[in-house]
């Protein structure tokens, strides 16, 4: 998607003026600045560019329920990372550690400005539609644009080689279409990450069909309780990241660098067990996080780091009925390159991946199938 | 004596009705101010999630604009739709990112 023009970033479409009812409230009930004015600087002086970041002084006015249920939201407060940080010993009372977090980790935070009115930082920011607040905006613009190359890429087909989903290539479908539960973006009180959340989608909320008697073969008791659908129908290869690495310049400026992308496909023990997700085998991705991410900031900022596996649960967003991994039995039997085992993890994270790494035995051995393959 | 009088009454009348029509309400009476619970919802919305009806919304909204000691927005308006100009004196913020960052974020 490219960057809009500086100045098509600012610039208030009349459809805003004439039909949005939040253009009523005037531009410095929510944005400040000095009115009396037709200087640039001397009327942004004073100015606040994301009102959304305070919704209760500024979208709770009227949306009451939404401000209030802003005040746990998972995007805005990045629950998720916080958990993943703490679980690895990080300390968020100690000011070095935030510090860092601070710097390298809130980029990713989402008010609600950042869904309704404007474009994820990610995309270079600006209007969405000259000020137009948008219920639902394009998912490409939002959604995607920060869930891109690990969400909107598998699901559009974008990787090459990697078929999209049926999902969004038969139907169409929107990320609201599954992700369907309004308090879900708004509400994140469950804390956690989002394999917390009791609300988000699950496959059988549509494909409730789907049981050991629906003369689907593999769909027997023994496969649909031990694995993930994506497991199976996950149609190849999706982004894993690697070595991320944080620091300040010399000027200050907070900068992280990464090692290239691979595209993986791995299928290992399931790290998070619940009844939500029961499953023994799904499918992992590496996480660019690594024992050294915060070392510029001091030593062992993360003591736990061995506590969580690098090779994290993943839901990869490239669904489809027939994959080259359940084209036949043996698609999946025996075929080693498709699981994670140790001489996939480097030596130093292999502690922490433990739980997840498959051991030779574990693999499922070739089966004789009908018609001698 | 009485015409003198009657001017007087005459006097007060007419402040006390233009007093009648153009003072504001206070603050604390206006819906906004009164808190949520003088908004209309709607209980069964989908999801259980109450929301602000959108007609009260817009009531409020308007409202508030009559009502709340705003000041004018008119030239951030002027500016910010007027293309030529914007083109003329919109410029990047201070970039902010490091020349070092590289790699997928």
């Amino acid at each position: 998607m490219p960057p809009l023009e500086v100045w098509q970033k600012v610039l208030v479409k009349d459809k805003f003026l004439e039909k949005d009812v939040h253009a009523d409230i005037g531009c410095i009930e929510c944005h400040g600045g000095q009115p009396g004015t037709d200087d640039k600087d001397a009327a942004h002086e004073g100015m606040v560019k994301k009102v959304g970041a305070n919704p209760a002084a500024t979208c709770g006015q009227c949306h009451v329920d939404y401000a209030q249920a802003a005040q746990t939201n998972i995007h805005r407060l990045q629950t998720g990372y916080i958990d993943q940080l703490h679980k690895r010993g990080g300390d968020f009372t100690d000011p070095t550690f935030v510090r860092a977090y601070t710097n390298h980790c809130t980029g990713c935070h989402a008010d609600c400005s950042d869904c309704h009115v404007s474009r994820p930082s990610a995309l270079g920011g600006g209007l969405l539609s000259g000020h137009l607040f948008k219920k639902t905006a394009s998912i490409w613009l939002t959604c995607g644009g920060c869930h891109s190359a690990r969400i909107a890429d598998d699901y559009k087909g974008n990787h090459e080689g990697i078929p999209p989903s049926i999902h969004w290539e038969k139907e169409g479908m929107l990320c609201g279409d599954c992700h369907t539960d309004d308090a879900a973006y708004h509400n994140g009180s469950h804390g956690g990450t989002r394999y917390e959340d009791p609300t988000a989608p699950t496959c059988i909320q549509c494909h409730e069909d789907v049981r050991p008697d629906d003369g689907i073969a593999q769909h027997d008791q023994r496969h649909l309780e031990s694995m993930a659908c994506q497991t199976c129908h996950a149609a190849g290869q999706y982004k894993s990241c690697y070595g991320c690495h944080t620091g300040l310049d010399e000027k200050g400026l907070p900068y992280f660098t990464t090692e290239p992308s691979q595209m993986t496909f791995k299928i290992g023990h399931n790290p998070i067990p619940s009844e939500r997700h029961p499953w023994e085998w799904v499918l992992l991705r590496h996480a660019p996080a690594n024992q050294d991410l915060f070392a510029y900031y001091g030593e062992n900022l993360l003591p736990g780091f061995d506590n969580l596996p690098t090779w994290k649960y993943t839901s990869p967003h490239n669904m489809r009925r027939i994959t080259p991994q359940n084209k036949t039995c043996n698609s999946c039997h025996g075929q080693k390159a498709l699981f994670l085992t140790e001489e996939d993890v480097v030596p130093e994270e292999r502690a922490a991946n433990a739980p997840v790494i498959v051991a030779p035995e574990e693999i499922p051995q070739p089966v004789e199938e009908e018609g001698g393959s | 004596m009485k015409k003198t009088a009657l001017l007087w009454l005459l006097a007060i009348a007419v402040v006390f009705a233009l007093a009648v029509l153009l003072i504001r309400p206070p603050a604390w009476a206006t819906p906004l101010a009164r808190g949520e619970s003088q908004l209309d919802t709607i209980p069964d919305a989908p999801h259980q999630q109450s929301v602000v009806n959108p007609r009260a919304l817009a009531l409020s909204a308007t409202h508030l604009t009559l009502q709340a000691d705003t000041p004018s927005s008119d030239n951030c308006i002027a500016c910010h739709t007027d293309k030529k100009k914007l083109k003329e004196v919109a410029e990047e913020p201070e970039e902010v990112k490091s020349e070092k960052t590289s790699g997928e974020g």
